[in-house]
């Protein structure tokens, strides 16, 4: 039986002294999701 | 065989807890693995920020919890844990000056006793355990109930250990692999936390 539960997932961006946006990425995920896609989508 | 939570009550949960109103982000330098247990972070440094909160979509409708702030760093430093608070309050954090020596050890000395309050009882997280301090000795010696919150009472902790207090209510807590800032960096934060 498949556990009912929550993921967490923490992207971040840095934001550079010029305005620029950097893409940290993900910091955590549960891996059950395409975390490149989750990110993106932010 | 398989089970799930439908559509509709990952939204109904989702909305249940933003209802919970604002949360403020806190981040830690120290090390260790979030528990569910846990109720402090891992050596929080700086203040709490307030941040958004929203419904958004992951996979099915509105399943996600999505909280949204900006962070500038004060310090040059390597995060390693964060969690969202029901409260903005920094919580009071010390070390132990001497080691705990077993799992039913009903006392700690912590480094700065005058620190703490003098009204009980109070929760303290120190490494995976979280301990309920129900009175002190005037001054030096904090008297605790062990593995309280459903964790694990440690049969040796360090002295040095941190030492921190319960402040708020934590929703979630995560340990990541280091990000390392520099003082001024500004980073955006998306925390989401998916039914499923």
């Amino acid at each position: 039986m498949e556990p009912i539960s929550a993921k967490i997932t923490i992207c971040a961006k840095r934001i550079k002294e010029d305005g620029t946006i950097e893409d940290l990425g993900e910091l955590l995920s549960s891996h059950l999701l395409d975390k490149e896609e989750q990110c993106q989508e932010l | 065989m398989s089970g799930t939570i439908s559509s509709n009550t990952r939204s109904t949960i989702v909305n249940s807890l933003i209802s919970l109103g604002s949360q403020y982000l806190a981040v830690g330098v120290g090390s260790g693995v979030a528990s569910a247990t846990d109720v402090a972070l891992f050596s929080e440094v700086q203040t709490r920020i307030s941040g958004t909160v929203a419904p958004t979509t992951t996979t099915t409708s509105g399943d996600t919890y999505q909280w949204v702030g900006l962070f500038t760093s004060t310090a040059t430093q390597t995060l390693t844990n964060l969690g969202l608070f029901s409260t903005k309050g920094s919580p009071i954090q010390d070390t132990l000056s001497q080691q705990v020596n077993s799992n039913s050890q009903s006392f700690i000395i912590p480094i700065s006793y005058y620190s703490w309050p003098s009204s009980y009882p109070f929760n303290i997280q120190v490494s995976t355990e979280v301990m309920q301090v129900v009175s002190g000795n005037g001054s030096t010696t904090l008297y605790v109930n062990r593995g309280v919150n459903g964790s694990t009472a440690l049969s040796t902790i360090p002295a040095s250990t941190p030492i921190t207090q319960a402040s708020g209510q934590l929703l979630a807590k995560s340990n990541f692999t280091g990000l390392s800032l520099n003082t001024g960096d500004q980073v955006q934060f998306y925390i989401n936390i998916q039914l499923q």
